[in-house]
């Protein structure tokens, strides 16, 4: 027999009443946990996953944040080129480590394709099973200026693209015209010469083809321009220099992705604040039904009190034992909403990975959750102390008188 | 253990409810408490449990004025000297036969469940420890309330009116098993009753009406 003893049995007397009180709280745990979890990873994967790539350069037309978003996360459309030129450049350039062409505007069963070199999946240490395709340049320039020219058609696919497709080693392809799936199919034939690990990176989604193959599709010959340059600069103070002169050049800007997604989502920061708003509002309530439950039964109390105090318990020894019983609703409640917390991230996740390619650790614990679950519990704790006041002050032999 | 009341004064709104000169009840007694509706039969257990103070007057325990005590420290005494048997047994629902005997072990800071298993036994409840209080009869619920108020091996036993409840026979055993109880440990009894059956087996009858002049 232990006072923990006493507070099971009262609760477990008003099963009905602790059920829904626990419950309320660990909805709102839930909702609190999920929030912090997915919020904190869909930032983490975003600013990890640009990680490696330090400018993208592109057309004037679009916005930096469109830049980012087609190119190192593979969503959004590309509607505009730079001329190969300025990719040679960069890349020849002084300043820049690593640079990558990229073209993009075709997909094939929802998987994006990707033109780009070799170089990509060196820059971004992707690993590869299988091989990467062989990029030929002088077959490039030669698809560019619209002359006939002759060589490999052969993709390195994505883990997720691979699972999405069906696509494995050796099968073939042919990629249709566009990212929304509507558009024509393009005669050429690709052939999967290898399949990408899991990076954990948006480019699980995607399909990646050497750009020279790329330009010896029908409708993109006689086309000198790119989608885009990824770039990897020898030095901070370079990038930034690098970044200021391409954004004075008429055809072309410069965008720093990481800069990009932070400005990004500081704009959408209300959002997870609001539904932290909401869950704890939904905790404050939780607790407030806390405080009734146990507070419209200390009527019923009266005489177990009573009783407990005539065999000589304190009156410490029964506010304490109220106050436990408020704790222990709030910890089940908390213990529940930690578990359903962290399948709602799983499912939440799941569905963000699909759709972004952002890996999700659904059981990862945030260090906000500790702070959580601890401000949860004193809260619960907090519940209780008006009840167990009204059960600390409660007369022993009113409460045993025959018409308690 | 011995009490002693002096000039002991109790009223409630302003209505005097006990009034005792003096009065001394010597250790391992075993006494009838009586008197009319309204005479403080249970006040004057409740004073000497320590659960009400009066507003006048002393009364020493076992050689402790617990009247000078602070209340946690009367709520200390009497989990360990003092057992208490009631009318309505009281024994708290939902808790086995066993548990509610080690409740009354547990504010004294000493559970024992072997000691708790043979006081059932020894009230004979032993085969119904882990019964719920609802599923006893009455007498057995009575027995689990008088293991439970000798739980911490009590100096005095307060019993206030523990037959009211049962029929002849079932009152007749249950006051036939607390004098046994109680002549075995030495501990002091105090009955109260106004029943002239349960007052014809004890030798000691003190009326407060007479006492308070009522």
């Amino acid at each position: 027999m232990s006072l923990w003893k006493i507070v099971l049995k009262n609760i477990v007397q008003r099963k009905l009443s602790s059920t829904l009180t626990a419950a309320s709280i660990g909805l709102g745990v839930a909702v609190v946990i999920a929030v912090l979890a997915i919020r904190a990873q869909t930032q983490e994967g975003f600013r990890q996953s640009a990680f490696g790539v330090e400018l993208i350069v592109g057309p004037k037309q679009l916005s930096p944040l469109q830049l980012v978003l087609n190119t190192v996360y593979h969503l959004e459309t590309s509607p505009g080129n730079i001329p190969w030129s300025r990719y040679r450049e960069l890349a020849a350039h002084k300043g820049v480590a690593v640079a990558v062409p990229i073209s993009v505007g075709d997909s094939l069963r929802g998987a994006r394709i990707v033109g780009t070199t070799e170089a990509f999946f060196n820059a971004f240490n992707l690993a590869i099973d299988g091989r990467s395709f062989r990029f030929d340049p002088a077959r490039l320039e030669l698809a560019m200026a619209g002359k006939e020219s002759s060589g490999a058609f052969e993709a390195v696919v994505g883990s997720r693209a691979a699972a999405q497709t069906g696509l494995r080693l050796g099968d073939t392809f042919q990629a249709s015209h566009g990212v929304d799936n509507v558009g024509e199919q393009h005669a050429e034939k690709w052939t999967v010469v290898g399949i990408l690990k899991p990076s954990g990176t948006p480019n699980d989604r995607a399909i990646f083809i050497n750009l020279d193959s790329f330009y010896e599709i029908q409708d993109h010959r006689q086309s000198s321009g790119i989608s885009a340059v990824l770039l990897k600069t020898r030095s901070l103070a370079s990038g930034d220099l690098l970044k200021y002169d391409l954004n004075q050049l008429p055809d072309c800007m410069a965008a720093n992705p990481a800069a990009v997604m932070a400005e990004f989502f500081s704009k959408f920061d209300w959002i997870p604040l609001l539904f932290l708003a909401v869950a704890s509002l939904v905790v404050v309530m939780a607790a407030v039904s806390i405080f009734v439950a146990i507070y419209n039964s200390m009527s019923e109390r009266r005489r177990p009190i009573a009783i407990m105090r005539a065999l000589g318990a304190r009156r410490a020894t029964v506010l304490s034992i109220v106050m436990m019983e408020a704790t222990a609703l709030c910890a089940f409640g908390v213990a529940g909403g930690l578990v359903l917390g962290h399948l709602l991230t799983a499912v939440a996740g799941s569905f963000l990975t699909s759709r972004s390619g952002i890996p999700f650790s659904p059981f990862a614990v945030q260090p906000e959750e500790l702070a959580v679950l601890a401000g949860v519990l004193l809260l619960g704790a907090l519940a209780g102390v008006l009840p167990a006041l009204k059960a600390y002050r409660s007369d022993i032999a009113d409460g045993l008188s025959p018409s308690s | 253990m011995s009490i002693a009341l002096n000039g002991v004064r109790k009223a409630f709104n302003g209505t005097p409810v006990l009034s005792i000169d003096r009065l001394e009840i010597p250790k391992g007694a075993q006494w009838i408490i009586t008197g009319a509706s309204g005479s403080g039969k249970t006040t004057f257990l409740n004073l000497v449990s320590g659960i009400l103070t009066p507003d006048a007057g002393t009364i020493t325990v076992g050689g402790t004025e617990i009247t000078r005590l602070s209340e946690a420290s009367r709520d200390r005494f009497r989990a360990e000297k003092i057992g208490v048997v009631f009318q309505t047994f009281n024994l708290l629902q939902g808790f086995s036969a066993l548990d509610n005997v080690l409740l009354g072990m547990l504010f004294a800071g000493r559970v024992d469940a072997g000691r708790a298993d043979a006081l059932l036994e020894r009230v004979g409840l032993k085969e119904k420890r882990d019964q719920n209080p609802d599923a006893l009869s009455v007498g057995q619920q009575q027995r689990v309330a008088i293991a439970r108020a000798l739980a911490n091996k009590p100096e005095i036993l307060l019993a206030d009116e523990p037959t009211g409840n049962l029929d002849p026979k079932t009152g007749e055993s249950i006051i036939g098993l607390l004098k046994e109880v109680c002549g075995e440990n030495g501990t002091t009894l105090l009955c109260v009753t106004h029943q002239p059956q349960v007052m014809q087996s004890f030798k000691d009858v003190t009326d407060l009406s007479c006492l308070s002049g009522k």
